[in-house]
Formats: structure tokens, C-alpha cells, sequence
């Protein structure tokens, strides 16, 4: 990949570090709940929602709710184009970082 | 974006990765002796059980399993590893797989050449140890791939 190229693999919806950092988390299992997110990002509930949501207007992440009341829970999954999309955006940070280029 | 912060970006993006293999609730002390009993169970179903409840009872084992696993995909909040594992994990995975096939060997043999219910006991016997040392090796590799991506 040339630096050129590397640039054109950067995903708008994948700069934010959170939101890469869930997406990384997402495609390397078989999805996980709202909670377990929160807990590994270190975000408030209303930055992680508002961070999943962005990623689910991308069409990277689907969300399914399961159970009623204090019992319930939100797991996400990463969708094929996620994890496609996350894998794109992570060989262009490397090669930016290989190439020396600043993509600002 | 400047070079220390993709190269952050890409460490946290190494550790999101890694976390559904590191980062998981401790696993029932009970677990272990339940595998044993479960695989003793299944053993002697399919080897002295009659043809008629061969099948009702295998099939009743096997719910037992697909309940377990549904607990269990519950109790990691949804969270169960896919895809290659961090390399620190390969050795336990391979060792895994290995005595799996070993003891299943151990077990065929033992059935057909000496007694059902000697197969059993060796199954009940061994599949414990070898689950608990796998818990152990796994929480190793664990700790080792979450020393090496802080």
C-alpha cells in the first residue's frame, strides 16, 4: 500500500479511537454487551451509545436487546462490512505509519 | 494525526483485539469436574447403552452441552473469542486439541478392547486434570498477552 493509498483507506466513521477501539473489539468476537464495552473503553454510558450508534448509521455494528427491566441487556455485533471496514482502516494506519505520512 | 498517536491508536487497537481472549470472569470451580462427569456420561451412552435409548440419551446429553454453552456465552456478557488467538495462547490451544483427540483415542480403545465402563472411569478420571490444567495454561498465555500489549 503507498502512502497515497494508505490515505484513501482511512474510514471517517473509524478515526474516532473509541469507536476504532470497539470496532477492533467487535471483530475479534462473537459480539458483546453494552456493559462489557463501557468497561473496556473506559467511556460514560452516553459517550459509548452515542459512539455505537454512529457505528451502527455506518452499518458496521447491529444491536440486539434481550430481556425486560434492570435484567435487560444490549449486545453488538460487528456486521461483514465492519469488520472489512476495521481491517481497512487499520492496514492504512499502519502504512501511514510505515510511509511517514500525515494524514491531517 | 502525528506518528505516536496512530502508533497509541494501534496498541489500543492490539488490546481491543486481544480482550475477548484476556479479558474474561473466572471459570466455575465446578466446571472441570462437570466436563468429566458430562464426558464420562456420553461415553457410556454410546458404548453400553441399547440401540433403542442410545440416541434419546445421547440427544439428552447433548442439550445439556447446547444449555451449558448458552449459560456460558451469558456469563462472558456475549463476549466469546474469534478468529486467531494472541500468540501467547497457541501452545495451550494445541495442547488442547492434542489431548482431546488422545484421551477420545484412550477412550475407543479402552471400549472396544476391555469395557465400557472402564472407558468411563478412565474419562471420568482424566478429562478433569486436563481441563484444569488447560484452565490453568490458558489464564498463563492470558496473562502473558496482557503484559505484553500494556
Amino acid at each position: 500500500m503507498t502512502p497515497g493509498s494508505a490515505l484513501d483507506g482511512l474510514d471517517p466513521a473509524l478515526t474516532a479511537p473509541k469507536r476504532l477501539a470497539a470496532m477492533a473489539l467487535l471483530s475479534r468476537a462473537s459480539g458483546a454487551d453494552f456493559g462489557v464495552l463501557r468497561e473496556h473503553l473506559g467511556v460514560s454510558e452516553s459517550d459509548l451509545s452515542k459512539q455505537m450508534s454512529a457505528l451502527m448509521a455506518a452499518g458496521y455494528v447491529t444491536a440486539r436487546k434481550s430481556g425486560h427491566g434492570r435484567g435487560s441487556a444490549t449486545t453488538y455485533q460487528a456486521t461483514r462490512d465492519g469488520k472489512k471496514a476495521y481491517s481497512r482502516h487499520r492496514a492504512a494506519l499502519e502504512a501511514i505509519l510505515e510511509g511517514g505520512v500525515s494524514p491531517s | 494525526m502525528e506518528s505516536d498517536e496512530i502508533r497509541d491508536t494501534l496498541r489500543a487497537a492490539d488490546r481491543a483485539e486481544a480482550a475477548p481472549w484476556t479479558d474474561y470472569p473466572p471459570t466455575p470451580r465446578w466446571y472441570p469436574a462437570a466436563v468429566g462427569v458430562w464426558a464420562a456420561l456420553i461415553t457410556l451412552a454410546l458404548t453400553s447403552l441399547g440401540s433403542e435409548i442410545r440416541l434419546p440419551a445421547v440427544l439428552a446429553l447433548i442439550a445439556v452441552e447446547v444449555g451449558f454453552i448458552r449459560w456460558y456465552v451469558r456469563y462472558r456478557k456475549g463476549v466469546m473469542p474469534t478468529g486467531p488467538a494472541p500468540r501467547e495462547f497457541r501452545h495451550a490451544i494445541l495442547a488442547f486439541v492434542g489431548g482431546a483427540a488422545a484421551i477420545v483415542l484412550g477412550a475407543v480403545v479402552l471400549a472396544t478392547q476391555v469395557d465400557a465402563w472402564v472407558a468411563a472411569a478412565f474419562v471420568l478420571i482424566v478429562v478433569p486434570g486436563a481441563i484444569a490444567w488447560y484452565e490453568r495454561a490458558y489464564a498463563d498465555a492470558a496473562r502473558r498477552a496482557r503484559e505484553r500489549l500494556s
